[in-house]
């Protein structure tokens, strides 16, 4: 303490004699605290600290019943008297340096501690070494930086200016350590990871030495974390598929009693239509996704071809109400083409078709409708024929009450879907 | 009147000596023929046009019109040798219910003569009759059965020219059955056989024998929407007016029938229904 206690009555007789390079006495007055250029770790600031102290309290206790100095929650608020501090002339070449600092910390330290933060790499510590020892580099680093803070505020603040630099090149700074190393446990073995940085010596400049360290830092930091992104967003993948399959399964078994087990309730015509459409997807492309599944090595097509499959599984549920209808939405239009007649000749009373030949065309191209969705091997496909049908039976139903005479001349002439679609327009 | 049934039955007797020349002792006394005795058979053809036209839900109009022909005079298997009758037939029925309809109206008849020709006779004489019907009908399993009670108030005249209208009274009363063949159940595009037997009595003030004839038909026929074929063979049995002798005949009937629906009211039963799935 003494030593750099006459270091300073130097550095004031040399202001005295005008002797003084590189430095001067600031023109700004400053409280209790005087530092000189110590940083927070150093011996003699909390030697300063623990007088700072004595003389707060003794402030305190003297000025107490004057609320000029002391404010009602008994804190000094300002003090009787100052302190002067040196300021130091800063390197032309350091200047930029003193904003590039603050700028590459902060985004070192938002790295290290959104992985340190990452809920993911803490669940997933465990599965390997890598993870493990990156999980606690982040962990090592989050707590690490909170000495590297006192020095880089107060380059941000540049309050770095009243520092003596000589003291920190004759003490070194401690954060800036060649040799890190970071204990973890992977497998309940206690292992140790070694880092090596490289120090330029404070001597040639403590601010690029500085940033020289946070890029080293960063550097490393950028590895661990590529490390971890690589192996998480594995881990992801694998639970991602995992979970996939599983609702794959979940969603089989639903298709298997939806189109299997409760096939046998309904009528044959129903009954066949659904087997039929089970048969060619299910049998036909899933079976086809399900082979491309297993020989996939590649986790990214994996994870599509279970994203397929279950689209698929999906959408043969939320068509399968569809499926059931299909037969009945026709006899609904084949109802409303019939009307019911009295046969005053035969005394017989029974239901008979109007617009036969437009029924009959309707009717075909219904049929058609049914046989390409029961061979329809593409499972997006099978809303498509779905909406035709519909399509069609709405069509139908309109027709029911126009006059179509024309059109019953028309379409009585032809047996081919397209062209029975072109005329009721349904193109 | 008395005159014109001299002349009738004098005809008739004419017609019964030539023959039945055995039957005739001497000229002006007639023997009872000791067994019943049936001319050679003769053939028609009757071609039918039937309408029934629904006007309400309870009111049809009905309408026949027939174009009748027979055999020649030397010829009785042609069928169509000769003009036989114009017959058209109206009436208005009244549905009461699937089971049960009346009908009634006027009857107009055209008789050709059965010699042409010949200047003794009107080619052709006019019946009109009125007439009313009581029709029932019953299913057992898939076969419509039809119980027609017909009766006609006929006005007749003989052929001969200067003869009177004769007031006659007729009851016939006809079963039918409606068999479909390629469908459960009469429907329409139904294929059916229908057979039938009628008999017909007659009453009147010269009428010697109450029973008329007897009709038994065999026909098939088929629906198609609004119309309906009907054909087949006929064959009557019945007495002439020579006590004792029968006449019977095979007649061909081909017929067309036309049930329209004229209330413009036939709608689809079920509409609006919900198309989406």
């Amino acid at each position: 303490m003494s030593k750099y206690f006459f270091k300073t009555i130097e550095k004031l007789r040399e202001i005295e004699e005008g002797r003084n390079e590189g430095f001067r006495i600031a023109d700004d007055l400053f409280g209790l605290t005087f530092n000189d250029g110590f940083l927070e770790e150093y011996e003699e600031y909390r030697e300063q600290q623990d007088a700072n102290s004595l003389i707060e309290a003794f402030l305190l206790n003297t000025l107490r019943y004057d609320d000029q100095y002391i404010s009602a929650s008994e804190q000094i608020k300002k003090y009787p008297l100052a302190t002067r501090k040196f300021v130091y002339q800063i390197a032309r070449d350091d200047v930029p340096r003193l904003n590039e600092i603050p700028e590459n910390y902060d985004r070192l330290k938002s790295v290290i501690r959104e992985y340190a933060g990452k809920n993911s790499l803490n669940l997933n510590k465990n599965r390997s070494d890598s993870v493990a020892r990156a999980y606690e580099f982040f962990q090592f680093y989050n707590r690490e930086l909170a000495r590297f803070d006192p020095l880089i505020n107060v380059i941000r603040d540049k309050s770095i200016q009243y520092f003596d630099l000589r003291y920190m090149k004759e003490n070194g700074i401690p954060f800036l350590r060649e040799e890190v190393t970071i204990p973890y446990v992977y497998d309940e073995e206690e292992k140790n990871f070694q880092l090596s940085y490289t120090v330029s010596p404070l001597e040639e400049g403590l601010y690029l030495s500085l940033l020289r360290y946070i890029a080293a830092v960063e550097e490393e930091v950028q590895r661990q974390a590529a490390l971890v992104d690589r192996v998480l967003f594995f881990i992801e993948q694998n639970q991602s598929l995992r979970q996939l399959e599983a609702e794959i399964e979940s969603q089989q078994r639903v298709i298997d009693r939806l189109y299997v087990e409760e096939r046998d309730q309904q009528e044959p015509k129903v009954r066949r239509l659904v087997q039929d459409v089970y048969e060619t997807v299910i049998e036909g492309s899933y079976a086809a996704y399900n082979d491309d599944y297993a020989r996939s090595d590649n986790q990214e097509r994996k994870v599509e071809l279970a994203n397929i499959k279950l689209d698929l599984l999906n959408e043969l549920e939320t068509i399968h109400p569809k499926l059931l209808r299909v037969y009945e939405i026709l006899e609904t239009v084949d109802e409303g083409y019939m009307v019911e007649v009295w046969n005053a000749f035969t005394f017989s009373r029974y239901m008979q078709r109007e617009k036969e030949r437009l029924w009959d065309a309707g009717e075909l191209l219904y049929m058609h409708y049914i046989d390409q969705l029961r061979s329809e091997e593409v499972y997006v496909e099978l809303r498509v024929w779905i909406q035709k049908m519909e399509n069609l039976a709405q069509r139908l139903n309109e027709l029911r009450e126009e006059d179509t005479r024309r059109l019953e001349r028309r379409i009585g002439r032809t047996k081919d879907p397209k062209e029975i679609e072109e005329i009721l327009e349904l193109k | 009147m008395l005159s014109l049934q001299r002349a009738l039955l004098g005809c008739l007797f004419f017609v019964g000596l030539l023959l039945f020349g055995s039957e005739v002792r001497a000229q002006g006394e007639v023997t009872i023929p000791t067994e019943r005795r049936g001319l050679a058979p003769t053939t028609e053809n009757w071609n039918g046009l039937y309408l029934k036209l629904r006007l309400s839900d309870r009111w049809f109009w009905y309408q026949e019109n027939h174009y009748r022909r027979r055999s020649s005079a030397d010829n009785r298997t042609d069928f169509v040798g000769r003009m036989s009758q114009i017959y058209n037939r109206f009436g208005m029925t009244y549905l009461f219910n699937d089971y049960f309809e009346v009908t009634f109206g006027p009857t107009l008849v055209w008789n050709y003569t059965p010699e042409r020709g010949n200047p003794e006779f009107n080619n052709t004489v006019l019946e009109p009759r009125f007439w009313h019907q009581w029709l029932f009908t019953q299913s057992v399993g898939p076969v419509k059965v039809l119980h027609q009670f017909r009766f006609e108030h006929r006005f007749r005249r003989d052929p001969a020219i200067g003869s009177e209208f004769e007031y006659t009274d007729r009851y016939r009363y006809k079963i039918t059955g409606y068999i479909p063949l390629n469908k459960p159940k009469m429907e329409n595009k139904t294929l059916f056989l229908a057979p039938s037997n009628e008999v017909f009595f007659q009453t009147g003030k010269n009428i010697m024998n109450i029973h008329e004839e007897n009709r038994v038909y065999t026909a098939i026929g088929y629906t198609y929407n609004s119309v309906m074929f009907f054909g087949g063979h006929m064959w009557t049995y019945g007495p002439t007016a020579v006590p004792g002798i029968y006449r019977n005949r095979h007649i061909i009937r081909l017929n067309v029938m036309f049930n329209l629906d004229f209330r413009n009211s036939r709608r689809p039963i079920i509409r609006d229904q919900d198309l989406k799935f």
